[in-house]
């Protein structure tokens, strides 16, 4: 029995490393299934409603609901509900309405997509062991990121997007229309048009350069417009301003190959009438 | 000559009498067609987000949201007659366009501009504090504030518009900056976990 005991004691050892050490294998294995995943409702302040799909009836949205892919959200006046993702935190800002366009697993990636109508936004995405795909698309632009914290983007319409990035980080944003891209770092904000964020600084705080007639750089084709004072300048002459209709204020001196204006002819966007005399035929 | 008179006068009569006894053209509507809501909206939520979706936002719609904003969300009556009184009695209405509006009229940038400033207790510069809160001015004032886009006083305002002015209106007035919006902290759950 005593030349027993180490045996025992060994195997006993050797059988608690194989379990620790497939224990921590498993544990460390990602999972690698794909398929749908579900918000869950953090915290809820004010007015927030829900609904899973388009036809469906609005209903109040709880701490510790559970919203899948297609539901959408809108808050009320001081509104505001926090969403764990989970690789992604989302805080929707008051007078929002927002859908959860894609929220799923593919692989090691969990792939989010927020379409917001209108309103404000705030992000936290973790950078860990889940590779995050995460982008909020607006009307106007799309805003993606790697993983970072601190991400605000903002839509209205007429009033235009600001997206910005208070933590450290990066995002890129896309105009929608146009194509163009920027990225932001800490700090820096872009608005629909993905303007490099230098600019946006610049157009904040640096004093407007006026040209030599007292124009600043948007409004150099404020004397071409109508009801105003100024002259035409002598660049615009000979053009009237698009889509002017029976308007003609430009001074034109000619048609538009060169040849006398045809009688009843009011602009350049316009068709100019068959030479008095019959036409082809 | 009274002959053709009359019976051009009796074709009109009957021509009216058609059209007045005619159906309107909603009860036309096949049975399954849908039908637009009647019901006015009964919480905040769904004021705004239903309002984010009119191409023009009408008078109706100004003096609710606006009802809202300066009852800080505890006003949020659908009674356009309400909403009219609850405004005066704060001293947002100083012109009286609100008054005068029909509930389905449209509301002009240089409108709302007047009363965003009202709300704001905005002075303006000299002109404005010479002149009043003409529209012209009070739009400049809120374009300078960044509250509102800037543009012809005159054109209107769409419903997302509207939503907008009133969320940097809100936070204006409550933070002092348009800017300035509550931190999200905190950490996603899903370190490895996935939530299904």
């Amino acid at each position: 029995m005593t030349r027993l005991r180490p045996l025992i004691l060994g195997c006993m050892i050797l059988a608690l490393g194989t379990a620790a050490t497939l224990g921590a294998e498993k544990a460390a294995a990602p999972k690698t299934d794909a398929g749908p995943l579900v918000a869950v409702v953090r915290a809820v302040i004010g007015t927030v409603e829900t609904r899973p799909a388009k036809d469906q009836p609005w209903v109040p949205v709880t701490v510790g609901m559970t919203l899948a892919e297609g539901a959408d959200i809108r808050t009320g006046f001081r509104a505001r509900c926090i969403l764990d993702m989970t690789d992604s935190l989302v805080q929707v800002d008051p007078l929002t309405v927002i859908r959860i366009g894609e929220l799923r697993q593919e692989g090691q990636t969990v792939r989010t997509r927020l379409y917001m109508k209108h309103g404000n936004t705030q992000a936290v995405v973790e950078k860990g062991k889940i590779e995050s795909d995460f982008a909020i698309i607006t009307p106007s632009a799309t805003l993606s990121v790697p993983g970072t914290k601190g991400i605000k983007a903002g839509f209205y319409p007429v009033l235009g997007g600001s997206y910005g990035l208070a933590g450290s980080g990066l995002i890129a944003v896309r105009d929608t229309m146009l194509g163009r891209q920027t990225n932001c770092g800490q700090g820096e904000s872009t608005n629909d048009n993905a303007t490099n964020p230098l600019q946006v600084l610049a157009q904040l705080y640096l004093p407007i350069v006026l040209g030599d007639k007292g124009y600043d750089p948007k409004e150099q084709n404020a004397a071409g417009r109508w009801h105003t004072s100024m002259p035409i300048p002598p660049g615009l002459q000979g053009g009237a301003p698009p889509n002017t209709g029976s308007m003609t204020g430009g001074q034109e001196t000619g048609g538009g190959d060169g040849g006398p204006i045809p009688p009843g002819y009011r602009g350049d966007n316009t068709i100019p009438p068959p030479p008095a005399g019959g036409g082809p035929g | 000559m009274r002959g053709r008179l009359a019976v051009i006068a009796v074709s009109l009569l009957l021509a009216a009498g058609g059209l007045w006894a005619g159906e309107p053209a909603g009860q036309n509507a096949p049975a399954g067609a849908p039908k637009a809501d009647p019901a006015q909206p009964t919480s905040d939520a769904q004021f705004f987000a239903e309002l984010g979706y009119k191409d023009v936002a009408m008078a109706a719609d100004t003096a609710r949201a606006l009802a809202i904003l300066i009852s800080e969300g505890k006003e949020t009556g659908a009674d356009y007659t309400a909403c009219q009184a609850y405004l005066t009695k704060r001293g947002v209405l100083p012109d009286g366009w609100l008054h005068k509006a029909a509930p389905d009229a449209p509301t002009a940038k240089g409108r709302l501009a007047i009363l965003v400033c009202k709300a704001l207790g905005v002075k303006g510069g000299l002109w404005m504090r010479l002149l009043g809160p003409l529209p012209r001015l009070a739009l400049h004032e809120c374009a300078y504030l960044e509250v509102m886009a800037a543009g012809c006083d005159y054109g209107h305002v769409t419903g997302g518009e509207l939503v907008g002015v009133i969320d940097r209106t809100d936070r204006l007035r409550s933070t002092g900056t348009r800017d300035e919006v509550p931190e999200l902290e905190g950490e996603p759950s899903g370190a490895g976990e996935v939530t299904k």
